[in-house]
């Protein structure tokens, strides 16, 4: 070591820098806020991402649709389970987005990259929760003369992101007949749009179990990867008009 | 066996099982390196502690993805340094780094300087730190974090998020900057 990194040594120990808080009482507290769900769930599931199809949606009779839904559901390692009837859902149930805040704050808080479709411009509203590791965000726009309001979120677009990679949180969703679900392709990245009648969509606990306020219908929606990230698009606009606003996400 | 603490590859195989202890232990063992990058970074001592605070319960949240054999510190800084970083583009500062009070140097282990060479010295490290604090914002992290804080070139690389040459290029350009700076000065 020179005679200056020596100096720029000693320095450092004349520093005026301030004493160390104690760290370790409160992340310890924070912890225990928030018990050994998220260790827990890592351990016990391995499913992914699971997508119920109720019924026989339009698409999904065509065999080769399926094929390619069925195709993207195992890049993921999802499972498809087929149910008979839909579950009564409450038509203007609470969404369930989490705790409101700024976008800076989103950012802060979940552990990726929050992406915002530039045609958009900022969202209007951001919300976190951390029921998924890694955390989710929602991202809210609200009604206006290009967005109408949607009657299941009484928004105009809602955005959802979380990281799909080894994430054990679950999305279910049921469509039934009158709905169709197509493979889209995005710039190569699988996704899925849902359009017609409305469906059912909700998060699972880690249990499995399906939680009563998550359970509510929803619009047209448009589901694709980014990276390590699921997106789930979900507004009154068209096929073309969805993939328009996933393309321009940065 | 018994005396020995366990090291961290330990400690975070027992907290990757829910042992909250062993995780207390880890959080013990680097808050103080955790909390002197963050305040290097934002230059702040209450987002420091939110950054530290935030980035050991994202390092929690994240241990799955963790590989054991990896060493935990630099994983734990970059996760760190991260936050702080987001807590610094959103403040927009920089604070100078200053001298601690002349008496208030509890480092000091040596028998008490004569007030002459106090006084000299404590001039020498002005000067010095001057110096740091004129360095760009880039040139004066790779400095504090290899001298001030201790990290290694490889640590210092995750910190800043830039390769380990990246780390030796800027070290030499500020140490030469300091040099002429102080060269400058004696003249």
């Amino acid at each position: 070591m020179t005679e200056l990194e020596q100096a720029l040594v000693d320095l450092g120990r004349h520093l005026d820098v301030p004493p160390t808080p104690d760290l370790a009482d409160a992340v310890r507290r924070r912890l225990e806020a928030r018990p050994a769900r998220r260790l827990v769930t890592r351990r016990r599931l391995v499913v992914v991402f699971a997508l119920l199809v109720a019924a026989v949606g339009a698409a999904f009779a065509v065999p080769q649709a399926r094929t390619a839904i069925l195709e993207w559901l195992g890049l993921r390692g999802a499972t498809v389970e087929p149910v008979a009837t839909l579950p009564e859902a409450p038509v203007f149930a609470d969404l369930g987005l989490g705790e409101r805040v700024t976008l800076e704050e989103a950012r802060r808080r979940v552990e990726f990259a929050i992406v915002v479709p530039k045609l958009l411009g900022p969202p209007d509203e951001v919300y976190v929760a951390d029921d998924v590791p890694g955390g989710r965000a929602s991202l809210v726009w609200g009604p206006d003369d290009e967005l109408e309001r949607s009657v299941h979120t009484g928004a105009g677009l809602l955005l959802v992101e979380f990281e799909g990679e080894l994430d054990p949180a679950l999305i279910g969703k049921l469509t039934g007949p009158g709905t169709s679900v197509e493979a889209v392709a995005l710039g190569g990245a699988p996704g899925l749009w849902i359009e017609g009648e409305p469906h059912v969509v909700f998060y699972r606990d880690p249990q499995g179990e399906i939680r009563e306020e998550t359970l509510r219908l929803a619009g047209n929606a448009l589901l694709w990867e980014r990276g390590d990230l699921l997106l789930r698009l979900e507004a009154d606009v068209s096929r073309e008009g969805a993939l328009e606003l996933a393309r321009s996400t940065r | 066996m018994e005396g020995r603490p366990p090291d961290d590859a330990e400690l975070v195989a027992r907290a990757k099982r829910g042992d909250a202890g062993a995780y207390d232990a880890l959080v013990g063992a680097h808050q103080t390196i955790a909390f002197r990058t963050a305040y290097l970074i934002t230059g702040s001592a209450t987002d420091a502690e939110e950054a530290a605070q935030d980035g050991f319960l994202k390092a929690h949240r994240a241990l799955g993805r963790f590989r054991e054999e990896a060493p935990f510190r630099p994983w734990l800084l970059a996760i760190v340094a991260n936050e702080a970083r987001n807590r610094r583009r959103s403040a927009r500062r920089r604070a100078d780094l200053a001298l601690r009070v002349a008496g208030e140097e509890p480092f000091s282990g040596d028998a008490a300087p004569s007030p002459e060479t106090a006084v000299l010295a404590r001039e020498r490290r002005q000067a010095l730190l001057e110096a740091v604090n004129d360095l760009s914002d880039d040139d004066r992290l790779v400095i504090a974090c290899r001298y001030f804080v201790g990290l290694s070139e490889e640590e210092t690389a995750t910190v800043i998020g830039r390769p380990r040459g990246t780390v030796k290029s800027r070290t030499a350009r500020a140490l030469e900057r300091l040099r002429e700076r102080l060269g400058d000065g004696d003249d």
